[in-house]
């Protein structure tokens, strides 16, 4: 089972994708949830998966999985969780304000969540800033979320 | 004796601060780094009755007036110009080369050359996680375009890790750092590119390659410098390739700035000049036996 983890989930390319290809999920047979703070109303993709609260993901026990790295110091403590994956979507931690190392340490650095990068450049760049990838996965690619149930 | 020295923000009392507090064991030094916004100096002489103190020179005002009458104590003063009259006169000041003529009546002017910062950075460790070929310090030099394009070339090309008090939009910048994860990344690191600030000083002493931007600031020791982004491209390129060039370059600045231009050295020479031998030659003994054994 694959859950997403996200806080406002709005009208943007990467929760769009998101929410796409995990209403693909149910087709192939994979069960999918979505923890998050709130869907916005006028959010332009229907959501055809469980929605939960987002402090429901720390009882869930599949492979959770967030593209905001606002959300990974959540997502370390889900200590029932199967797998926790950081989808680098953007290289988000260029956008950070005043940014510390320390967050980098306590985030994308932390040994209990694995990485996953959207194209080759971001691997090797990722890989050379922080660790090695577990997966490559274009645009939310259905056949890579299909790898990580 | 009594050492009193303000926490401001400047290398030479914090890095002072640090080797004098090293060697308190083997000698009679107690150092006291008074916090100058939570307690004024009436309140801290009162306290710790220093028989010397080191100064800033925004420092010398009507309330150190009345100090200079009330306490025997000795100061070294850091600064820029001749200081006002205030009825005792510094054992001696610390300024930078360009501001000595600033200073006519005075004895024991010293012009403090940068030095590796020993205290802050001996304990470096090499991490998996931090390492690095190329790294590169931001903060005291400003990002102009030439640096910016310098820092992407040298990202385009090797596992370059960027940190430092001021931020770059590159990706391979990784934020603000502390001393202590500092001197770990330097540590990390295969080659430190320094743009000016004096880190290769750090980088040397760590045995991690330093190459500095020429020619300003006038380098000291042997350390390798460069011009432009060619000449950067190619120094790096021939450090990393060559293995036992690297070793060789390594070890020799090395021994250049543990030879002469740790903290260690500077506060020995600031303690020499008061004529207290014993706390400069302690210092140096401590650097020689104790460090670098």
């Amino acid at each position: 089972m694959i859950g997403i983890l996200l806080g406002t989930v709005y009208d943007s390319p990467k929760n769009i994708l998101a929410i796409k290809n995990i209403n693909k999920l149910k087709d192939i047979g994979i069960e999918s949830c979505l923890f998050c703070d709130i869907v916005n109303r006028n959010f332009s993709v229907p959501v055809e998966t469980t929605v939960l609260q987002r402090a429901q993901a720390f009882n869930f026990n599949g492979s959770i999985i967030t593209h905001d790295l606002s959300m990974v110091q959540e997502l370390r403590h889900m200590v029932y969780a199967e797998k926790r994956y950081l989808y680098l979507y953007d290289l988000d931690w260029m956008r950070i304000e005043d940014l510390h190392f320390s967050h980098l340490r306590t985030t994308i650095l932390d040994d209990n969540i694995d990485l996953i990068a959207r194209n080759d450049t971001h691997y090797k760049l990722i890989s050379d800033m922080f660790k090695k990838p577990k997966h490559i996965m274009k645009y939310w690619d259905v056949n890579v979320l299909k790898e990580l149930d | 004796m009594k050492i009193l020295i303000p926490n401001l923000p400047f290398y030479h009392f914090r890095n002072i601060a640090g080797c004098l507090e090293t060697i308190s064991s083997k000698v009679d030094v107690r150092t006291f780094l008074w916090e100058t916004e939570q307690k004024s100096i009436i309140d801290v002489f009162d306290e710790v009755s220093p028989d010397l103190v080191f100064l800033h020179e925004n420092q010398l005002d009507g309330a150190f007036n009345i100090l200079c009458k009330e306490f025997d104590f000795d100061y070294v003063l850091v600064g820029s110009k001749e200081p006002p009259d205030m009825g005792k006169k510094p054992s001696a000041v610390i300024t930078s080369q360009q501001f000595e003529a600033n200073f006519r009546d005075q004895k024991n002017i010293m012009s403090l050359l940068p030095a590796a910062k020993v205290t802050e950075i001996h304990a470096a460790q090499e991490r998996k996680f931090l390492k690095s070929e190329v790294l590169i310090i931001t903060g005291v030099v400003p990002n102009t375009e030439e640096v910016l394009d310098s820092m992407r070339s040298l990202g385009q090309a090797y596992r370059t890790k960027i940190i430092g008090d001021s931020a770059v939009p590159i990706p391979n910048y990784l934020g603000k750092v502390n001393m202590l994860e500092r001197a770990d990344f330097i540590k990390s690191a295969k080659v430190l590119v320094d743009f000016g600030s004096y880190d290769y000083l750090d980088a040397a002493y760590l045995k991690t390659a330093p190459l500095l931007k020429g020619p300003s600031p006038p380098p000291l020791g042997k350390v390798q410098t460069f011009s432009d982004i060619a000449t950067l491209m190619a120094r790096v390129d021939s450090l990393l390739s060559d293995s036992v060039n690297l070793k060789g370059y390594v070890e020799g600045i090395h021994k250049e700035v543990t030879c002469n231009h740790t903290y260690y050295h500077r506060c020995a020479q600031i303690f020499s000049s008061l004529g207290m031998a014993e706390i400069a030659n302690t210092l140096l003994m401590f650097l020689n036996e104790e460090l670098l054994q």
